[in-house]
């Protein structure tokens, strides 16, 4: 469950007024907007990556603009799970290692069974122990989604996830991201210019 | 985590390793060398204030009658020397006089007071009495084989390709145990031999027209001669005192050991500080280099870096990931490069044993010098890590993902 009121960022020389958001769990949420709306500013305002210039942020009943920058990053690292655009990974670990460090970091127990089965899930089971210059795109991007539910997230935020795949493995992704958020029953907010996703969801909200 | 980065990195990670390697390596086997040569040199010079001698340079005679490594200056007249032996600010007085060699051995004729100035015990056999015997220092003896009641015949002069002397053989009494000092590297045996075999020295070139293995004839009692007398003075005056008085009324030849050394290590510290200087400059490239490989491999990594952030990675823990990746190197650098001090110090120690009479010991253990140098490691690698590690700090994770 997420709700935001009155947000609002301000960049030098340009100001995003942003309208009300409200995720419950098990719902997905599209935001839609051509380039240069202030999408990325909204994720990552969500995310608790970016502190907003006015308008508070709640999170599973947590008021996260109101924590301070060590306590948001462990906030984060259990509650929050960011797919990005690009898909980045640490490029000295294996796949496994990689979805592995986030529990690692939030402190949380490790179960690397957890990780394979969800692998396995997003059909790159085989992969686990390739390092990520091994893998291709597509694949990065479904590891992307398993590093994100690692934690068990309240809140899966994903921006631009299938912008750079093709439409075969758009829909496969679009899906599998939404069948996962079904499965812990957390809030999704994904962030896309990408018309082929409308079809597929149909909450959503434009900025304009 | 901070060791697969580095092993991800391959190939920096070795550069800046093998340049802290070499560095570290350099400047503690220069100090290891110093301070063995130091000790070496400082334990054979040990209660000996002075040494008497032919004229020539003051140098060579302490290195030749202390060090047994340089050739004699040449001889003086046991009686003259046996003046000053007796002079009342005298304590002890040990004369020597060179013989010839044995396998490139030095044989040394002296009397009782030599092995006793260098605390010298038996291992085996009793110590030579009579003429023609000889007591083994305890390399010669593991070196040549040589045991008690075992003869052999010296050779001329210090060459290996010297004339032998066939006609007198010298008899193995005793051998030493080992000592650590100059001691160990001689053949020890009366003066009185080295007398009977050449008939005086100085006679040689008199002999020389005649056939020189003829050296059977009595010694001459007025001519004996001597190489030189180690002198322990028992009254500090007489460090002023005697060397002026000796070269005044004499044609001898008074040298301070203390004095001396002090020159030879003025002069090899000039070689030693700038050997020094390379190292620690070497050093200070390997902290260079490491800075590089931390600050390029954080370009590249600074997505992973906000991408740690993202899932829960605290600023805390970055910057530590890159302190320890930095520390780690210099680490590894520092103990490999002690490691191969020492290991280029146990190739080397044979070579100084043979070529200087000088023993290596207790080098294994670290110095205190090298935990300053560790501390420098330390420091060095820290402050290559730091300014990666602070960039790390101030990631801004929104700007660094949107723009990826």
């Amino acid at each position: 469950m997420i709700e935001s009121t009155d947000l609002e960022f301000f960049y030098p020389g340009l100001h995003f007024k942003f309208p009300d958001i409200r995720c419950a769990n098990g719902q997905v949420l599209l935001v839609t907007g051509s380039s240069g709306k202030g999408k990325t500013t909204l994720l990552h305002l969500l995310g608790g990556l970016l502190p907003p210039s006015a308008g508070t942020i709640s999170i599973s009943g947590t008021a996260i603009t109101s924590l301070n920058s060590s306590e948001l990053d462990q906030f984060r690292g259990a509650n929050i799970g960011i797919i990005f655009q690009q898909p980045h990974f640490v490029a000295s670990l294996n796949m496994l290692q990689n979805l592995t460090l986030a529990p690692s970091l939030a402190n949380k127990k490790i179960e690397p069974s957890v990780a394979t089965s969800l692998l396995q899930q997003l059909g790159i089971g085989e992969q686990a122990l390739k390092k990520p210059s091994k893998l291709s795109q597509g694949q990065l991007q479904r590891a992307s989604i398993a590093r994100a539910l690692m934690n068990k997230p309240g809140l899966l935020l994903a921006d631009e996830p299938t912008s750079s795949l093709d439409d075969h493995n758009c829909e496969t992704v679009a899906r599998l991201l939404a069948e996962q958020a079904a499965k812990n029953n957390a809030a999704l907010i994904i962030v896309t210019h990408d018309q082929r996703l409308k079809q597929l969801f149909h909450q959503t909200i434009e900025l304009l | 985590m901070a060791w697969k980065n580095l092993f991800h990195n391959r190939l920096s990670s070795f550069l800046c390793w093998v340049l802290l390697t070499t560095g570290v390596a350099i400047i503690s086997l220069l100090l290891l060398i110093e301070q063995q040569l130091e000790k070496q040199f400082s334990t054979s010079v040990q209660n000996i204030d002075m040494v008497l001698g032919a004229k020539g340079s003051p140098l060579q005679l302490i290195l030749s009658a202390v060090y047994h490594i340089d050739s004699p200056t040449g001889n003086i007249d046991y009686e003259e020397a046996q003046k000053w032996m007796r002079h009342p600010f005298v304590q002890k007085a040990v004369p020597l006089a060179y013989g010839d060699s044995y396998e490139e051995y030095s044989i040394l004729g002296t009397n009782q007071l030599y092995i006793e100035h260098y605390n010298g015990k038996l291992s085996k056999g009793q110590l030579n009495q009579k003429d023609f015997e000889v007591v083994l220092g305890s390399k010669v003896a593991a070196a040549l084989k040589l045991d008690t009641g075992m003869q052999f015949f010296s050779t001329h002069g210090k060459s290996k390709h010297g004339r032998a002397h066939k006609n007198n053989g010298y008899l193995v009494k005793g051998i030493l145990q080992p000592s650590g000092t100059v001691l160990d590297h001689l053949i020890v045996c009366n003066m009185e031999s080295v007398w009977n075999l050449h008939d005086a020295t100085s006679d040689h070139s008199l002999q020389e027209t005649k056939t020189e293995d003829d050296e059977e004839k009595q010694p001459d009692e007025v001519h004996q001669e001597i190489t030189a007398v180690l002198l322990k003075f028992n009254s500090p005056l007489a460090n002023i005192q005697l060397p002026r008085v000796i070269s005044e009324q004499t044609n001898m030849m008074a040298a301070m050991p203390a004095i001396e050394m002090n020159r030879l290590f003025s002069l090899l510290g000039v070689g030693f500080t700038t050997l020094q200087n390379i190292g620690w400059g070497i050093m200070v490239l390997s902290g260079l280099s490491v800075f590089v490989a931390l600050y390029n491999s954080l370009k590249e990594r600074k997505y992973e870096m906000a991408l740690m952030r993202t899932i829960g990675a605290s600023k805390l823990k970055l910057l530590f990931l890159v302190l320890t990746e930095g520390l780690i190197l210099c680490m590894a650098g520092l103990i490999s490069g002690l490691l191969l001090s020492r290991l280029a110090l146990f190739f080397f120690a044979g070579g100084f044993e043979k070529d200087y009479n000088l023993v290596f010991r207790e080098w294994m253990l670290p110095l205190k010098e090298e935990l300053y140098l560790s501390l420098f490691a330390i420091v060095v690698g820290l402050a290559a890590a730091l300014l990666p590690a602070i960039k790390a700090w101030f990631i801004n994770i929104s700007k660094t993902l949107s723009n990826g």
